[in-house]
């Protein structure tokens, strides 16, 4: 037992360090920006809880003035279940068998057992805070409103902190499960992210179907979820969220449920997963390539230095399990998601309504391509590739400054993979759209070239960020993308990109040929400007560092 | 060969330089080993030279080429081998061999062929197949002392090379090294390794807080110390300095 604590406080320290925006880009002794990262992870914290008070606030009026109060920490209840298992599954994996440290746990005088406890604790914790944002505003907004402050104290705490047990336990045995498969396969990395986005989809399909299915008329659905329904539903889409949800509205009953099974449910997992932990995240970190007995004229076939620093990065992200997780999940997810959220949303609407119909009353085409590239721009956000590319060189990075190549040469692989990346997700979201709406595809093509041009940029100025901030010393590949607060500045620079090209509808709203043209113009001066920057960076750099 | 004059850095805003007004020749034909104690100076020396790092003050040419003004001519003619064991490890050593050769611009008959030869000296053919992560130490440096020489530099240098390598591979490489010298390279290597120095180099180079203590081939140095190793004179010289500077 003392070695799991000890265990657990180390993982922890690990996890919170490697999270400080302080001591990110700390290379060389030199201080870059620290005081800066930690003013804008305030002020996003800050604009991220005040954004969902004001979301809440608003969900609590309209569900207070239907007479079910209730509904709003029931949903916040729900989504946080949710988040932890469906995103739960990526994170699991990468936490609990792509770390760096299998070899330095299994030469420790600790259990396997004590390991996967001390590893699924840390996991644990961190969805537990990132509950806490999602529930507290509503539970505190509850209690406010309803003047049952101590009843509700007394009920949350207990159910904020056991709701990510029984998800984080099936997460667990799910990876642990996936790794098994995945053993035997030469390619194992893509086997696991095959079967992992299989299980996310899979589940979202069942949501989606379970609930069309439960009601014709999705007013009458939606009505009776209101009314009478929702500890039904909740109960329906996952049981323990029912539970949940009946133990904050006062069920002590239904409190002891959710703690016996969650207590059940994690000492399952680590009584099953835990005896061969050490071993599976061992044999993950071994090469899944065996040798060849003679080599092919391919493995030396001759290529222009482009080319081979394309190649390099694309080989290192599809290589690198947490890159290729944390880094194309988004990508891949986020088009699939959107396809069947909309599909289940329009499945049991009424004839003439359909999304196809729908499409038709839209008054020109330039809406379409300025709203649906301004949605498949989504393909920019959801990349930390290009945002981390230059950190994710690490102790690689002197090496790569010794090799002839120009700065720009190097910048430009990066910005390429980037932008393919992007586009990748961006194109699947004009196919989803076209299957959908069955919009003329020259449309969206055009919409996919405005789309481009803010990839371009967005990505561009990304890379930029990355190189002249770059935060080299991560302790395993999961922190160098996943804890990498550069990705957030990415993210930022999105929001910018998009905001700014908004601009135009609030004066051309009504003249669709100059909105879009607007819209286009901006989007091209953003590229021109993000490739300026980058272009200039990599120039004064002269392939050295300071 | 290569040429530092008065070459000088200074990391951001500190007050000491960590090289200091360093100036070296090393002529073709010539093992050049870099000595000096922990955190002298060898490898932002070695970074310098590489053109992986800007030069505060001075100038460094490498074949006659300013590493400043023309650094992609400087570094076509260098083969590198870091001390680091960070490489790009998700490549196999095939893979890894190619993109070397491709970014050097090694044409496809001689990379295979060199590739061939040195895989089978260094006796890493097996596992060229095999990605570069799932490789020891040792194999490591092989691979990585195998990609600087896929373009068979006319200027060779290496940091720490003999770490991590067993004692067959380590005199491989020194057998290597002196081939390329033979050949008319230039090889410049740091190590802290004083017999190998003793027995590999024609001319050594002792760093101490960034200046050159002494310099010249390793007899120059015995009869100037009345030393009788090169250890022997390591020790000296750099414990005189030490001492120096704490008197200061």
């Amino acid at each position: 037992m003392k070695n799991y604590w000890i265990l657990t406080r180390l993982m922890l320290k690990n996890t919170l360090a490697s999270m400080n925006p302080m001591a990110q880009g700390e290379d060389d002794g030199k201080k870059k920006g620290g005081k800066g990262r930690a003013l804008l992870l305030i002020i996003l914290m800050l604009y991220g809880v005040g954004f969902m008070i004001w979301f809440e606030i608003q969900i609590y009026n309209a569900t207070a003035a239907m007479q079910n109060p209730l509904l709003l920490p029931g949903l916040a209840i729900l989504l946080g279940m949710m988040l932890t298992l469906v995103l739960g599954l990526f994170q699991g994996l990468s936490e609990l068998y792509q770390g760096k440290d299998a070899p330095f746990l299994a030469v420790l005088p600790v259990t396997s057992r004590q390991a996967f406890a001390a590893r699924l604790t840390s996991l644990y914790v961190s969805e537990t805070a990132i509950n806490a944002m999602i529930l507290f505003p509503a539970f505190i907004l509850y209690a406010i409103k309803s003047g049952k402050a101590l009843p509700t104290v007394l009920t949350a705490i207990p159910v904020w902190l056991l709701l990510a047990i029984i998800p984080l336990s099936i997460v667990a045995l799910l990876s642990a499960l996936l790794m098994r498969l995945a053993f035997f396969s030469r390619h194992r990395e893509t086997v696991v992210m095959i079967l992992s986005f299989g299980i996310a989809i899979g589940y979202s399909i069942f949501i989606t179907r379970f609930n069309s299915r439960s009601n014709e008329d999705p007013n009458a659905y939606f009505n009776a979820f209101l009314n009478n329904g929702l500890v039904d539903n909740f109960a329906r889409i996952f049981p323990p969220a029912g539970w949940a949800a009946k133990a904050f509205a006062g069920n002590v009953g239904m409190l002891l449920l959710l703690l016996g099974v969650s207590a059940a449910c994690a000492a399952a997992v680590i009584a099953l997963v835990g005896p061969s932990y050490i071993e599976q995240a061992l044999s993950t970190g071994e090469s899944t390539v065996t040798a060849k007995s003679s080599k092919s004229d391919a493995d030396m076939r001759t290529g222009t230095l482009f080319r081979a620093l394309h190649r390099l990065e694309w080989r290192r992200v599809l290589r690198t399990p947490a890159w290729l997780f944390n880094g194309l999940a988004g990508v891949v997810m986020y088009p699939l998601m959107l396809g069947i959220g909309v599909i289940s949303g329009f499945s049991s609407a009424p004839e003439g309504s359909q999304l196809p119909d729908l499409m038709k009353i839209i008054p020109s085409p330039c809406y379409i391509i300025c709203f649906g590239g301004l949605l498949m721009a989504m393909g920019s956000m959801v990349n930390p590739v290009v945002s981390t590319a230059v950190s994710r060189e690490g102790g690689c990075w002197p090496f790569a400054l010794a090799l002839p190549v120009r700065q720009q040469d190097r910048f430009t692989a990066k910005l390429i993979v980037g932008i393919e990346i992007s586009t990748l997700c961006s194109t699947l979201i004009a196919i989803v759209a076209w299957v959908l709406t069955r919009v003329n595809p020259l449309i969206l093509l055009c919409a996919l070239v405005f789309t481009l041009m803010i990839n371009i940029a967005v990505s561009a100025v990304s890379l930029w960020h990355d190189a002249t901030h770059p935060h080299f010393r991560w302790a395993n590949e999961t922190e160098a993308i996943k804890k990498n607060f550069n990705q957030v500045f990415g993210m930022l620079y999105w929001l910018a990109a998009i905001a700014l090209c908004c601009i135009p509808l609030f004066f051309w709203l009504d003249k669709p040929v100059l909105l879009m043209a607007a819209m286009i113009a901006i989007a091209a001066a953003e590229m021109a400007l993000g490739l300026w920057l980058l272009y200039r960076t990599a120039n004064r750099m002269n392939m050295m560092e300071e | 060969m290569i040429q530092l004059t008065n070459v000088t850095k200074v990391y951001g805003k500190s007050a000491h330089p960590s090289v200091d007004r360093l100036n070296l020749s090393v002529p073709e034909g010539c093992v050049y080993g870099f000595l000096g104690p922990n955190g002298a100076g060898k490898t932002t020396t070695i970074r310098m030279i590489t053109g992986a790092l800007k030069l505060t003050e001075g100038t460094i040419t490498v074949g006659g080429v300013d590493i400043t003004r023309d650094p992609i001519g400087a570094k076509m003619q260098i083969g590198f081998v870091p001390d680091s064991q960070d490489m790009y490890d998700k490549l196999t050593g095939w893979e890894y061999l190619n993109f070397m050769a491709d970014i050097f611009g090694v044409d496809a008959k001689t990379r295979k062929e060199r590739a061939d030869r040195y895989l089978e000296t260094f006796e890493l053919t097996k596992a060229a197949g095999d990605r570069i992560q799932s490789y020891s130490r040792g194999m490591k440096q092989k691979i990585s002392v195998i990609g600087a020489l896929i373009h068979e530099p006319p200027v060779w240098i290496l940091d720490e090379p003999m770490v991590g390598l067993d004692p067959r591979a380590a005199f491989i490489l020194k057998e290597e090294m002196k081939a390329r010298a033979q050949a008319g390279a230039t090889v410049f290597f740091s190590t802290h390794v004083l017999e190998v120095a003793e027995k590999l180099c024609d001319r050594v180079g002792i760093i101490s807080k960034g200046r050159l203590l002494a310099e010249g081939t390793p007899e120059d140095l015995l009869n100037r110390t009345g030393d009788h190793s090169l250890e022997e004179v390591f020790l000296e010289m750099t414990e005189k300095d030490a001492e120096a500077t704490d008197e200061k």
